[in-house]
C-alpha cells in the first residue's frame, strides 16, 4: 500500500492539479485585494492562464505552486490595478462610480466587511496571504517582493487598522 | 482581534463551480511539470553559471589551439632566433627542424671569418658589434682569452672591460674592445676564429649627418666671428655699440669652441668600432633545449590564454560603461516600478 501525499503539500505534476490545489487560494487573495468577485474572478481565470504560459518555467526547488500561482495573480491583480488607475482618471469627469461589491466575502459580519473596505489593497492583501491564506512571513515576503521584516510590518499595521475600523463601526 | 482573525479565517473565499470549470478547461491537458535546464536557469541564475562557462570555454579553446598548432609556432619561432644570431635568412615553409637548423646554420657560422657586415668605407659610422663563441673547456677559456687580448692590441685597440670566471670544467669570459673602425673587420674574423660561433651582432650608426650638421655649424660660426671682426675694426663705433659686438664675438667663439669639440668626439666615436666578445665553455653554454610537445602546447595555451585575457580587458574598458549604465538604468526602472505599485495599493 502506498500512503499518498495530499495535493496541497507535495509539489504537483500538473497545472491542472496546482489549479485544483490553489484555486482557492487564488481566487481568495484576488478578492481581498480588489474587493470585487467578479473581477476577482476574471483576474484569476487570467492568472491561471498566464501560468499556462509560464508552467515550463515552474521550478518547484525554488517554491511552491501555491507561492508561484500567487506570484504571478499579483501580477496580473497589479496590471488590472495600474488598467483601472487609468481609466478612472479618463473617467474622473464623467464621475462613474468604482465598482465594488458591498459583500465581496460570503460569511463576514458587515461591520468587519466594512472596515476592509477602509483598508488599501496593499493592506488587505497582506491580510489575505498572512491570514486568509495562511502563508508563512518567509512565502508571503516573496509573493509580495518585500522582506519578510516588511511584511510582519505591514500586517502589523493593517491588523491594528483593522481593529480600529471594527470598534469605531 | 482573536475574533476577527477566526472570523477571516473561518470565511475563506471559496470558488465557484463555473470558475472551477473554466479553470479546469484551461489547464486541462497541459504535459508534467518538468523545466528545462535553461528555463530553471534564468536571470541572474544564467549570469552566474555564464561567467564561468565562458571561462571554461576560453581554457578548453586555448588547449585546443595550442596542443594542435605547437610544433609549426614554435619551429618557425627557432628559425627567427637563428635569424637573428645568424644572419642567415631562413625559407618559410622549411621543413627542417629545429635542431636541423640550428646545427646547420651553427656550422656557417663557426666558419673562420664568417660573414659580418662591415663599416661603409669613407663614411663615419659608430659600430658595434657582440660576438659569442664557443670553447671547449675551461683551459680553452684562459687561452682564447689571451689569444683575443693579443689580437685587439695588435690591431691597434684596446680593451675596455674584462670579466673572466671559471667553475672546474666550466666558465665564461666578458670582454669589451675598442678597435679603429678601419680594422674592425680583421678583428671580427680573427676574434671569430678563436671558438664556435654562437651569436654574433652587428650595429651601424651612420653619423654623417650629424658630422656635415656640425660643419654647417662650424663654417657659419667662422664667418660670424670673421664679420664681427671686421666691424670691429672700425675706429668710429660707439663705445655700447663696441662692446655689444665684442660679446656676440666672444659669444660666437664660445659655441664654436663647443662645436669643434663635438665633431671632435664623433669623429673619435667613428674612428673606433665597439665589440663586445663573450666566450663559454660548451659545458656552461645555455643553449636552450629543444622545447618538448608538452612544453610548446603549454606555452601556446599560455600565449592565447593572454590574448584572449587582453581582448577581455579591451572589452571591459570598452563596453563596461555602457553595461553599467545599462545596469544602473535597469536598477532605476525596476525601483520605480515597485514604488509605483506601492504607491497604487496603498491608494486602491
Amino acid at each position: 500500500m502506498t500512503l499518498e501525499q495530499p495535493l496541497a503539500t507535495r509539489s504537483p505534476r500538473t497545472l491542472a492539479e496546482a489549479a485544483e490545489a490553489h484555486l482557492d487560494d487564488v481566487l481568495g487573495y484576488l478578492l481581498y485585494l480588489t474587493r470585487d468577485r467578479e473581477t476577482a474572478e476574471d483576474l484569476a481565470s487570467s492568472t491561471f492562464e498566464k501560468a499556462l504560459r509560464l508552467w515550463g518555467r515552474f521550478d518547484p526547488t525554488r517554491g511552491t505552486a501555491r507561492t508561484w500561482l500567487l506570484g504571478i495573480a499579483r501580477t496580473t491583480a497589479l496590471d488590472w490595478f495600474r488598467a483601472e488607475s487609468r481609466r478612472r482618471k479618463r473617467e474622473e469627469a464623467a464621475a462613474l462610480p468604482e465598482r465594488v461589491d458591498e459583500v465581496f466575502v460570503e460569511g463576514l459580519s458587515p461591520e468587519l466587511e466594512a472596515a476592509l473596505a477602509t483598508l488599501s489593497a496593499a493592506e488587505r492583501e497582506v491580510l489575505a496571504l498572512r491570514i486568509v491564506l495562511e502563508l508563512d512571513g518567509d512565502a508571503t515576503a516573496r509573493v509580495l517582493g518585500i522582506s519578510p521584516t516588511a511584511v510582519s510590518t505591514r500586517l502589523s499595521r493593517a491588523l491594528k487598522r483593522l481593529e480600529e475600523r471594527v470598534n469605531e463601526g | 482581534m482573536t475574533e476577527i482573525l477566526d472570523e477571516l479565517r473561518s470565511t475563506r473565499p471559496r470558488a465557484g463551480d463555473a470558475l472551477r470549470l473554466q479553470v479546469q478547461t484551461v489547464t486541462a491537458g497541459v504535459p508534467t511539470a518538468a523545466p528545462s535546464l535553461l528555463d530553471r536557469v534564468r536571470g541572474r541564475r544564467r549570469l552566474i553559471l555564464l561567467v564561468p562557462a565562458a571561462a571554461a570555454l576560453a581554457m578548453v579553446s586555448a588547449i585546443a589551439i595550442g596542443v594542435s598548432q605547437p610544433a609549426s609556432v614554435r619551429e618557425a619561432g627557432t628559425s627567427v632566433r637563428a635569424d637573428q644570431i645568424f644572419g642567415a635568412p631562413e625559407q618559410p615553409g622549411n621543413s627542417a627542424t629545429a635542431d636541423a637548423a640550428r646545427e646547420r646554420l651553427k656550422t656557417q657560422a663557426g666558419t673562420p671569418g664568417a660573414p659580418a657586415v662591415g663599416p661603409t668605407v669613407g663614411r663615419p659610422q659608430r659600430y658595434s658589434a657582440e660576438l659569442q663563441l664557443e670553447v671547449p673547456d675551461a683551459d680553452g677559456l684562459s687561452e682564447a682569452t689571451q689569444d683575443a687580448l693579443t689580437i685587439v692590441l695588435s690591431l691597434g685597440g684596446y680593451a675596455v672591460s674584462t670579466s673572466f670566471g671559471t667553475s672546474e670544467q666550466t666558465g665564461a669570459a666578458s670582454l669589451v674592445f675598442r678597435v679603429p673602425t678601419a680594422k674592425v673587420q680583421d678583428a671580427l674574423v680573427r676574434l671569430s676564429a678563436l671558438g664556435t660561433i654562437v651569436g654574433q651582432q652587428v650595429q651601424i650608426d651612420d653619423l654623417g649627418d650629424q658630422v656635415s650638421s656640425l660643419e654647417q655649424r662650424e663654417a657659419g660660426l667662422r664667418e660670424q666671428i670673421a664679420r664681427l671682426t671686421a666691424r670691429l675694426e672700425s675706429q668710429e663705433l660707439a663705445a655700447e655699440v663696441r662692446a655689444t659686438l665684442l660679446a656676440r664675438r666672444a659669444s660666437a667663439q664660445r659655441e664654436l669652441a663647443d662645436v669643434r669639440a663635438e665633431a671632435a668626439a664623433v669623429n673619435r666615436e667613428a674612428s673606433l668600432a665597439t665589440i663586445s666578445l663573450s666566450l663559454r665553455t660548451e659545458d656552461a653554454a645555455a643553449i636552450p633545449a629543444t622545447p618538448s610537445r608538452l612544453d610548446r602546447a603549454l606555452d601556446r595555451t599560455v600565449d592565447i590564454l593572454a590574448w584572449e585575457g587582453i581582448a577581455l580587458l579591451y572589452f571591459a574598458v570598452v563596453a563596461g560603461p555602457f553595461l553599467l549604465l545599462g545596469a544602473a538604468a535597469w536598477a532605476a526602472r525596476r525601483t520605480q516600478r515597485r514604488r509605483e505599485d506601492e504607491r497604487l495599493l496603498s491608494t486602491s
